[in-house]
């Protein structure tokens, strides 16, 4: 596995750390291949599932013949069957995602999260997809196992420059209905966009069975608003401006923020989505290191 | 509204300088790449009302906190009923205290003088104010402004102490004007405490007029408060030494007993202390003014000589005792320069009316060549300018008297119908006989210069002195010659002229007669002894070489008093109230009022920072929170 082209999006020590945590779903996944993964279908792993009744058909090596003796029927004995993962890692790249302090730009860091999974995911032996959007989707990769994929995602990621508008409702709800099989949706979004609209989204994608995770990235500018002087904010996204005085406004920003973050929350409770707020100040080994710890519990 | 300090009302453009900086920071705005637009929107959406009225707010706090600060330090004055709402007891309280001789007249009940009595309600209104009041004292002795710690202190001061001086109150009510200005006190109060003597109120003099016009000029409105003290019955005699000459181995000492009243009319001890000799005489006194000589023996003592009379104890003991000194045996020596042969022999033979007076003498001088060892008077009627070469004779106490020179005016024939007849050179004769001042007749005369001492009938004066140092100045506006007057005959010249050149012996004999308070000409440096008198200006004193006698002031024992309608009438437009009246309310005075503009300064800054402090939580801690729990 090439771990010097991961080390692109993410220091290579911090790499090897997390190679011993794994990356699980929270359901059972439809994977081609056996993986470390459950699997909505009985297998051949050592795990037990259940007994059935034998009918004509069955492969008789499955009949259990210790029941047989004591209750002279037939029983098939069956187990779990253990299958990879398929992973699908969604990144915003609108304009939005360009903002940034001195920790950098939240689609830097976005970057660093994504690029890390696949490699942990594809180490793990787990198929990895990419879909890149802004106000639609530039990039689709679809999800591999080989470890020359992975090679193609890093080079999407790097390729990939954030500007336009936001597109990622119409991007997510496109992956819903494209991806047929179970799979982990991972989100790298800062989610500006209307939050009813997005958790229609997620809710699609979870009908659709697929295990959903959202990496909400903000700056710490944006959580604190703390200007003092008057300033022209410019949108990234379409060039409009507003001249305010940022001591006036900062109460009811934080407060329509805070509103907002709220009710993200809320839904993604309600749908049983994976959501999780980062601020590009914090440590990216550290946010993946407690997203990872999370997920095996 | 007034300001003790208008000009720092300029500091009112300070007001803009919030504006301005809201106005710079506007104009210095940066830009930002932004990506929660959307928020920014939303709150700029719903702050726009709210936010905006709160910033315009803090601004108008921040403008009027330094609106308050400047008027605070303006001084500002209110008056009316805001001036009565907002005042306590005045921010200074001046308390001018008469403790001239005539306030030591006792009250017959109490055994107080009219001092101590003022003294004591002065300390109990003082401490009404319940010490929030500054107080100065300016007694009438110095007119010093002193300021007293507490009004319990009072009694207690030397400076409200009995004084031999005489009261000045239009220059102590100066010296409180001036001293009001000099520290530019708020609201002020004058306490006059006074026994109301018309001579110590000058009430005939136009310094009224400057003194009530300064008051009034002055921009906060200050009121007097009088503390009259009356006489409350009792018989005083005033003794007073109006002179002491020597004569044949005798002290003459003349003296004036007055004051008293009918009632007391009788038989008086009066005591006569020699160098410590004490002879005591009975005197017949009819009650008024009684004029007296006493001759004291002086054996063969020839050198200069001090002593006092003495009355008995009375209701003013302050008045019953007066000082002399006398000079050694001298021999007047007077100069006559005149241009005018005529009149320069009457002069002459007027100035030493041999033999009558062994001891004097007269001399003709050239007006260039005068020698002035020894003499008493000089004569001066010659168109020479004598100030140069008399100005060291002057300064020694010399006595000078200028008559006219050249034509004078014409015309009339001018009478002298007024003339001081109680002090001064035509002051009555010892007997009570008036200098016939009234039957002269003046046919030319001059204009001359200097303090009236007799005047013609159209009101020019007729004979001026005016004070050259130690010396004196006489002038006379015409000649004693018949061209000019019949000034020439006797009766008014020489008497006249024998008392200049008394009062120019003087300097002679090492001897100073004066009132208390009176310029000396004496240095700060030479060493004052006294020989007799109490603990008090008045006694008798060897300084240097010489003999000084200070007694109280003439016009102290004066008896005359003024009317509250006149003392109202002197202070004009200057609110005044008696200390007995009663006043209402809306006649306080106006009040300064800088205090409630510094308290208006800390609200407005109060209320500033909770307006710029956040309403709810600080900055950020909410969304940084939920960005914990989120992560969590």
């Amino acid at each position: 596995m090439p771990a010097e082209v991961a080390s692109e999006f993410l220091d290579p020590h911090a790499l090897t750390r997390l190679l011993s945590l794994p990356l699980e779903a929270r359901g059972p996944m439809e994977g081609s291949v056996s993986g470390r993964h459950q699997s909505p279908h009985r297998g051949s792993s050592v795990e037990f599932a259940e007994y059935r009744k034998y009918v004509p058909g069955d492969d008789v090596r499955h009949v259990d013949w210790r029941v047989y003796a004591r209750s002279d029927r037939f029983y098939m004995k069956e187990f779990e069957a253990d299958t990879n993962l398929r992973c699908c890692l969604v990144l915003d790249a609108s304009g939005s995602m360009k903002f940034g302090g001195a920790h950098g730009t939240k689609f830097a860091y976005a970057r660093k999260l994504a690029g890390a999974l696949a490699y942990l995911a594809m180490h793990q032996g787990d198929a990895v997809g990419l879909a890149c959007c802004s106000a639609a989707v530039i990039r689709d990769i679809p999800p591999r196992r080989n470890a020359a994929h992975l090679k193609n995602i890093f080079g999407a990621l790097s390729e990939t420059n954030p500007g336009g508008a936001t597109g990622l409702v119409a991007a997510l709800h496109q992956i819903a209905e494209k991806v047929r099989r179970r799979a982990l949706v991972i989100v790298f979004s800062d989610l500006f966009a209307d939050p009813a609209a997005l958790l229609s989204c997620f809710q699609h994608l979870r009908f659709r069975k697929h295990d959903v995770a959202v990496f909400h990235l903000l700056d710490r500018a944006e959580m604190d608003f703390a200007f003092d002087r008057p300033t022209r904010f410019v949108d990234l996204e379409d060039g409009s401006s507003l001249l305010v005085e940022p001591g006036l406004i900062r109460e009811p920003y934080q407060e329509a923020l805070a509103r907002y973050l709220e009710r993200l929350k809320q839904g993604c409770r309600e749908y049983r989505v994976d959501y999780q707020r980062v601020t590009t100040d914090q440590e990216p080994e550290r946010v993946l290191a407690d997203f990872l710890v999370a997920r095996t519990r | 509204m007034i300001f003790l300090q208008p000009l720092v009302l300029w500091g009112l453009a300070l007001v803009a300088v919030p504006v301005v900086i809201h106005l710079l920071n506007r104009m210095r705005y940066r830009s930002l790449d932004w990506a929660a637009m959307s928020f920014l929107l939303a709150a700029s959406r719903r702050s726009r009302r709210s936010a905006k009225l709160r910033h315009w707010l803090v601004l108008a706090c921040r403008a009027l906190a330094i609106a308050a600060l400047v008027l605070a330090m303006a001084r500002p004055l209110v008056g009316g009923w805001l001036g009565w709402a907002l005042s306590g007891a005045p921010d200074t309280v001046l308390l001018l205290l008469d403790r001239s001789p005539s306030m030591e007249w006792r009250e017959a009940a109490s055994a107080r003088s009219k001092r101590e009595v003022a003294v004591a309600r002065l300390t109990e209104a003082a401490r009404a104010t319940g010490g929030a009041s500054r107080l100065v004292l300016i007694e009438s002795a110095t007119r010093r402004p002193q300021e007293i710690s507490s009004a319990g202190v009072l009694p207690e001061l030397t400076a409200t102490a009995a004084s031999d001086a005489a009261a000045d109150i239009p220059a102590m009510l100066d010296a409180a004007v001036d001293y009001i200005t000099a520290n530019q006190c708020g609201r002020t109060e004058v306490w006059l405490a006074s026994d109301l003597q018309a001579s110590n109120w000058s009430a005939t003099q136009s310094r009224w007029a400057a003194v009530t016009a300064r008051l009034g000029a002055l921009p906060q409105e200050v009121r007097v408060r009088l503390l009259a003290l009356r006489d409350s019955g009792g018989e005083n005699v005033a003794v007073r030494v109006t002179g002491v000459r020597r004569q044949k181995g005798e002290a003459v000492v003349e003296l004036e007993l007055a004051g008293g009243g009918a009632a007391g009319a009788g038989t008086r001890p009066l005591s006569v202390v020699l160098e410590g000799a004490r002879s005591l005489v009975d005197v017949a006194y009819a009650g008024g003014t009684v004029r007296l000589s006493q001759r004291v023996g002086l054996g063969d003592h020839p050198g200069r000589g001090w002593g006092w009379v003495e009355v008995p104890p009375d209701a003013n003991p302050r008045d019953n005792v007066s000082y002399f000194a006398f000079g050694a045996e001298t021999h007047l020596k007077s100069v006559v320069v005149a241009d005018d042969d005529g009149a320069g022999k009457v002069l002459q033979l007027a100035a030493a009316p041999a033999p009558a007076q062994l001891n004097q003498s007269s001399v003709r001088a050239s007006a260039g060549n005068v020698d002035l060892q020894d003499v008493a008077l000089v004569i001066w009627q010659s168109a020479a300018d004598p100030a140069k070469s008399l100005e060291t004779f002057l300064g020694e106490g010399g006595v000078v008297v200028r008559f006219p020179v050249g034509e004078g005016e014409t015309g009339g024939r001018w009478r002298v119908p007024t003339w001081n007849r109680g002090d001064g050179v035509l002051a009555d004769a010892r007997d009570g006989v008036e200098l016939p001042v009234a039957e002269l007749e003046v046919k030319r005369r001059t204009a001359i210069e200097g303090f009236a001492l007799a005047m013609f009938a159209d009101g020019q004066p007729f004979v001026t002195r005016q004070a050259v140092g130690r010396g004196m100045v006489y002038a006379v506006a015409t000649l004693p010659v018949a061209e000019w007057s019949n000034l020439g005959e006797g009766p008014v010249l020489v008497p006249m002229l024998q008392r200049m050149l008394l009062e120019g012996g003087a300097r002679l004999g090492q001897v100073v007669s004066a009132a208390v308070g009176e310029p000396l000409g004496i240095g700060g440096d030479e060493v004052w002894t006294r020989l007799a008198g109490q603990a008090s200006e008045a006694g008798v004193f060897q300084v240097g070489g010489r003999l000084v006698a200070l007694n109280r002031p003439v016009e102290e024992d004066a008896g005359e008093r003024l009317a509250e309608a006149r003392v109202r009438e002197l202070f004009g437009g200057v609110p005044v109230r008696f200390f007995d009246e009663q006043t209402a309310a809306t006649a306080r005075l106006s009040s300064e009022v800088w205090r409630w503009f510094l308290v208006a300064m800390l609200v407005l800054l109060v209320t500033e920072a909770v307006l710029t402090l956040p309403s709810r939580v600080p900055a950020g801690a909410a969304t940084r929170g939920a960005a914990a729990e989120g992560a969590g």
